[in-house]
């Protein structure tokens, strides 16, 4: 037999049924059922196979505990894979399928591996499959294990995130929470409730104890009346505390659209909250523990409380004729509950020898009590249909049940995973035997179940005390549970008695764990699988320890538990990407003139975190072709480029200068008000860091250029200077570099364009020469103008306000056309500055490269004071004298550019030989028709005119080491 | 994510921060004649306690201010919050 | 040479840098014409500064207050973000620059956006982006902050209620305006 629909189900109603879909079949469940209860009621028993072995396992609980029932729900871009089927609210049109099984649960092909049990238990992998080799098999096992199937397409829908701030944070919304959030709410403080469910209560909605002389429901009603009255609390069901960190931060997950139908859902579909909160308490309730016998995976065989809950909420019942084994008496609620529902007890099987007035009671309802006795081992093919019962010390068969269910009853293991991950400690109570919050490491304080307290008025009592803010002791004594029968060690009837059910995972297998001598409960889990799974071991680790305690002899307090980790159960990836998605995950910055560069045919790249023009395409122009057009419209005539992004920094006071001349390797003091110099700026550890042009402005005033990726970090590392290092140096510094837009003229006829435009500015050579700085008007609107040149022509960088760079280069491309203006892109300023032997930051430098290695060793002999770096330059690697220092190379074959990367090796090195060097930048110069690349080559500096070899993957090529210096080596271009 | 005191913006999420590692570490000085060995100390070397240690934090998403801590970092418990180029509190711990 | 005083050519500034929005619960204008500068008084010297430049008493940390037409909020020990009409902010300028090597003024109007977000909503929508307390109680009218948004930086001031809802004056990095608006207008703008 299987589940069906019994009476009553106080959270569905009847009035609203709803279809669904299961396993490509067609059924109908009840608003306010979950798709767990629906299957349960619609007598689907078999909700999936298990991972390893494939065997048919149905719902154990009714809770996120559940280990079996995973399924697959939906389909295309909006399905989702191993999700439990206890935790979705069963909605309209809802189609779900099982995950590893096909063809179907009932009849699954892979069950064959079953059969090969024996020969892979628990870490068989790490002893076969070696020959040939692990990756033969590896895709086949892939196969044939795992869980449900990744979606293929984006994910449809979007995710939020939020921030809160409460005084008193209640985790859990059962008796417990309600009165310690009301406690709390009544002395002042801002409450945040929050609670998995979609309704309000835990445990309060499937019982049927009474609280202070009220029904549960009305007691419940009551508080939440009480609740929603008060302005200084929010309550927020379907919401998951899923992770407890430092300093009172607590991770939320609020499901907001997932119960609806599909196509209900507006909006995002889950929220990430990230709460600070002053105090929490938490009220997460307790996990009941199975009981491990034979068999014990067989569908029909479920947790009592989840059989009551199944009863109480949804009506729906596991079978018809029941069998309870228990170690307490919440067993015999759990039954009284469900034979009320509309099934019979076949017996009450308790494991202590005077279960007391309990007992009594259930032979009044007319069931049967055996007690001092045990489940020894559940028979049926593919669900329950017998059990067999022992005498607790024995293991003979005491007598044989019918039925066609089982519910465990094994005890309680309070939710300590929040409190764990708050780095609160653990205590292993004996009577409970179950680990108990003990010390708290922040400001947080366990109630209810939780604490390990079951009886409701105790429970609630505590609570409010404790949302009052009242200290209470922490030991509560508690009524020991009954004995749990234990395996004798290779006693073949564990190899078929499961602990973890997801990862099929048996007490054999502890056992073997154990005596391969993986005995520390971290290595317990990973060698044997135990609560790893996406339950994370709820139902089994606990279990898991007491197996492990029994053999070894070892008080389960010594074994402990493994580390608690977020989260504490499985959270969509989109949660945690938010809204930092698409063009929101890594945003671009856009340069002042973009739209104009989009509409020149501009080929937009990032560089870093900027979007720029790499080259502007006409027409059917390939890249090289773009390139080389630009090159020479530039040397030739003249070109307008973009350098915005190039970072601009201020630095200004009376110990400007000083503070300078220790930032960077030149001197700085001896600079000129109105001159620019180009400085090198290297780390600590002597490293050349960036490079880029400072002028000085005023006596105490300069602007310090960076390459655009390094000027927050620049700016940041001078603050870090001036406060930590030098505090009494009078400096302040503003990184000012996205204030000005900045367009660069290069050509032979950049001042004639410029001088078009209109500049009170006097631009002849001897009143503006070549590294000069200028500040005056262009076009009407005040400018800062330098001299300076990466592409090796006359250049002028033209700053403006960023609001006027668009027009600016508007206007100069309209001023410039007679002169035959041409915009150029990164590619063809980068081929320029190889021409010119120009240094790039990151290309031609690595993380090993000294200012000595770049030509800086003379200005270094200069300088007298300290910077930073100096002291690394002089370690003993960078006194060698085969250091690898900046060349040029050419290639004297006649053929084309030497790819960068290349290795460079002397003329009588045999090939496969150590590199001597390599290339760092290598173009085919469209201005000199020829290759021309540089490179860091040991000893390169004294080795000008030697001929090399050029190594690249197996192809050698004869070139030269020349002065990097191609085009225009004395620079009269520049001085123009 | 721990909630830092900033002395000058209150208390603050982790994230406005960054870590500039142990505090009080003295640049040697002058370059001329700093020892490889001292000079090898200041770049690489580091306490590494499971106790109470001092490190400088920086303000990045807020005042931009370079301060000191005293942290826990097994309980991650922040014992002192003090300006840069002051020592230890006194009540807190021995002053440096 | 042309003379420079005859502008033949007279260049637009490109405004607004991004666009606001109005939804149900939540409005973002653009400030686009708004004055906007900050000012660096060397280490420890506000307490003699402030007054003459800005014309009033220096408010505490976190805090801001009005001189004529303009707004002086904390931004930092002896850093100060001037904000208001343009011409004012300006002249602010101009007299922190007289302080000569004890001053730095720059002018950041073209350097960032600011916007005005209100709305029932507005709170929920900002806190959405930023760890920062954002509750009557922790950012009341007249305060101000630095703190994330999103994956940026903004500079927020709780300015006077309108109509009894709150109104906030966010100020981020001109570069990320638009991104600064496409977070807080939502998932599911269009």
């Amino acid at each position: 037999m299987s589940g069906w629909r019994g009476k009553g189900g106080a959270t569905i109603d009847r009035q609203r049924p709803i279809a669904f879909t299961w396993a490509g079949r067609s059924y109908a469940g009840f608003a306010g059922d979950t798709l767990a209860s629906a299957l349960l009621a619609n007598g689907v028993s078999i909700v999936g196979r298990s991972f390893k072995y494939h065997r048919p396992r149905g719902l154990i609980a009714a809770g996120l505990e559940e280990p079996n029932g995973i399924v697959q729900l939906e389909t295309g871009a909006a399905t989702i894979p191993n999700v439990k089927a206890t935790q979705i609210e069963l909605y309209e049109g809802l189609a779900a399928r099982p995950v590893n099984a096909w063809p179907s649960p009932q009849f699954d092909l892979l069950a064959i591996n079953s059969l090969a049990k024996p020969f892979i238990p628990a870490a068989f992998y790490y002893k076969t499959f070696f020959w040939p080799s692990w990756m033969a098999f590896e895709p086949t096992i892939r196969k044939a294990a795992g869980l449900g199937v990744a979606p293929q397409d984006h994910d449809p829908d979007s995710y939020e995130h939020s921030f809160a701030h409460v005084d008193t944070l209640v985790i859990g919304s059962g008796a417990a929470g309600l009165a310690a959030a009301e406690a709390a709410a009544e002395s002042g403080a801002a409450v945040l409730l929050v609670e998995v469910d979609p309704m309000l209560g835990g445990g309060l909605l499937a019982t049927r104890e009474e609280v202070g002389g009220q029904s549960a429901a009305a007691w419940r009603a009551a508080v939440l009346a009480r609740l929603a009255a008060m302005g200084n609390v929010r309550t927020m069901p379907r919401t998951m505390a899923f992770g407890f960190y430092d300093h009172g931060m607590v991770a939320l997950c609020e499901r907001v659209t997932d119960h609806l139908p599909l196509e209900r859902r507006i909006g995002p579909r889950q929220r990430l909250w990230k709460v600070r909160c002053r105090r929490a308490i938490l009220a997460t309730g307790a996990f009941e523990r199975p009981i491990a016998f034979s068999g014990n995976d067989l569908p029909g065989v479920m947790l009592a409380s989840a059989a009551q809950t199944y009863a109480l909420r949804y009506g729906a019942l596991p079978g018809r004729r029941l069998v309870v084994a228990t170690n307490n008496d919440s067993g015999y609620e759990s039954a009284f509950a469900v034979q009320d529902t509309g099934a019979a007890i076949v017996a009450i099987v308790d494991s202590r020898t005077n279960p007391g007035s309990i007992a009594d009671l259930a032979r009044s309802r007319s069931i049967q009590v055996i007690a001092g006795s045990a489940p020894l081992a559940a028979t049926g093919g593919r669900s329950v249909k017998a059990l067999s019962i022992t005498r607790m010390s024995g293991h003979a068969t005491q007598e044989r049940l019918r039925c066609d269910g089982i519910l465990t009853a094994g005890g309680w293991n309070p939710a300590v995973h929040l409190h764990s991950q708050s780095g609160g400690s653990l205590a292993f109570d004996q009577a409970l035997q179950a680990f108990l919050p003990a010390g708290a490491a922040q400001n947080t304080a366990s109630v209810g179940a939780a604490a390990g307290i079951f009886d409701l008025a105790r429970a609630i009592a505590m609570a409010r005390a404790i949302g009052r803010g009242e200290q209470l002791p922490v030991a509560v004594p508690a009524r020991a549970i009954g004995p749990t029968r234990e395996f004798a060690d290779g006693d073949i009837a564990a190899q078929t008695a499961w602990l973890d059910f997801q990862n099929d995972v048996t007490v054999a297998d502890v056992q073997l764990a154990a005596r391969e001598n993986f005995r520390s409960v971290e290595h317990l889990k990973r060698y044997t699988t135990l609560g790893m799974a996406s339950d994370q071991g709820k139902t089994s680790n606990v279990a898991g320890i007491r197996v492990l305690s029994h053999l070894l002899g070892k008080p389960a307090q010594e074994i402990g538990t493994t580390k608690f980790r977020p989260p504490f159960d499985p959270v969509t990836i989109g949660a945690f990407a938010g809204r930092a998605v698409g063009e929101n995950l890594f945003p671009l910055a856009h340069i002042a003139a973009h739209a104009d560069h989009v509409a020149a045919g501009a080929r937009m790249e990032g560089y870093g975190a900027w979007l720029r023009p790499a080259y502007y395409a006409k027409g059917n122009e390939a890249e090289e072709a773009a390139v080389a057009r630009e090159v020479l419209a530039v040397r030739n005539a003249v070109g307008l480029f973009e350098a915005s992004p190039l970072g601009k920094i201020e630095v200004k006071g009376l110990d400007a200068a000083e503070f300078l001349q220790r930032m960077y390797v030149n001197d700085v003091r001896n600079l000129k008000i109105g001159r620019c110099r180009y400085g090198l700026m290297l780390n600590e550890h002597g490293v050349v860091y960036d490079d880029g042009v400072f002028a000085r402005i005023a006596e105490n005033h300069f602007l310090v250029g960076t390459t655009s990726g390094h000027a927050s970090a620049i700016a940041d590392q001078f603050n870090e200077w001036l406060q930590c290092e030098w505090p009494h140096l009078r400096v302040m510094v503003e990184n000012v570099t996205t204030a000005w837009a900045v367009m660069n003229l290069a050509g032979p006829k950049a001042r004639e364009v410029l001088a078009t435009l209109g500049t009170d500015i006097d631009l002849s050579p001897s009143a503006f020469p070549h590294m000069a700085y200028r500040e005056g008007h262009v076009a009407g609107v005040r400018t800062r103008i330098e001299r300076v040149s990466f592409s090796g022509e006359l250049s002028y960088e033209i700053a403006v306000p960023w609001g006027y760079g668009a027009a600016l280069w508007r206007a100069l491309l309209r001023e410039g056309r007679k002169f035959g203006i041409t915009p150029f892109g990164i590619e063809a300023l980068m081929t320029m500055r190889v021409e010119k032997g120009f240094l790039h930051v990151g290309s031609d430098t690595d993380g090993t490269t000294y200012p000595q290695d770049v030509g800086f060793g003379p200005a270094i002999g200069k300088k007298i004071g300290d910077f930073v770096g100096r002291r690394s330059t002089t370690r003993p690697e960078g006194r060698r004298d085969d250091r690898r220092q900046l060349v040029g190379l050419e290639v004297t074959d006649g053929g084309g550019p030497v790819a960068v990367g290349a290795h460079v090796l002397w003329v009588n090195d045999i090939e496969a030989s150590r590199t001597r060097g390599w290339v760092t930048s290598s173009v085919m110069s469209p201005t000199l028709k020829r290759p021309v690349a540089m490179g860091l080559v040991a000893g390169g500096f004294d080795r000008m005119g030697e001929a090399v070899r050029v190594w690249h993957l197996g192809k050698v090529r004869p070139a030269r080491i020349v002065e990097p210096r191609f085009y225009d080596p004395e620079g009269a271009k520049l001085d123009g | 994510m721990f909630l830092i005191d900033c002395p000058y913006c209150g208390p603050r999420a982790e994230t406005e921060f960054r870590c500039g590692g142990e505090a009080h570490i003295e640049r040697p000085s002058p370059h001329g004649e700093v020892t490889d060995e001292a000079w090898s100390n200041y770049l690489f070397y580091r306490q590494n306690p499971k106790a109470e240690h001092r490190e400088r934090w920086v303000h990045t998403a807020g005042c931009r201010r370079w301060f000191n801590v005293a942290r826990d970092t097994v309980t991650h418990r922040i014992i002192a919050v003090y300006a840069m180029g002051e020592t230890m509190p006194a009540a807190a711990g021995e002053p440096r | 040479m042309a003379d420079p005083l005859v502008n033949l050519i007279h260049l637009d500034r490109q405004s607004p840098i991004a666009k606001g929005f109005v939804q149900a619960g939540a409005t973002l204008t653009v400030e686009a014409t708004t004055g906007i500068g900050k000012v660096q008084f060397l280490s420890g010297t506000t307490h003699d500064r402030f007054a003459p430049v800005f014309g009033v008493e220096a408010p505490g940390a976190g805090a801001s207050c009005a001189s004529g037409d303009v707004t002086i909020s904390w931004l930092a020990p002896d850093e100060w973000l001037v904000t208001g009409e343009d011409v004012t902010v300006q002249v602010v300028l101009a007299r922190a620059e007289e302080l000569e090597d004890a001053a730095l003024a720059v002018d950041l109007s073209h350097a960032r956006a600011s916007f005005l977000l209100t709305g029932e909503a507005a709170r929920d929508r900002l806190a959405a982006h930023t760890p920062l307390d954002i509750s009557d109680a922790a950012l009341p009218v007249g305060h101000v902050a630095r703190a994330p948004l999103a994956d940026t930086t903004m500079f927020v001031a709780r300015v006077a209620d309108a109509e009894g809802v709150s109104v906030f004056r966010i100020i981020v990095d001109q570069t990320m305006a638009k991104y600064a608006v496409r977070m807080l207008a939502g998932p599911n703008a269009a």
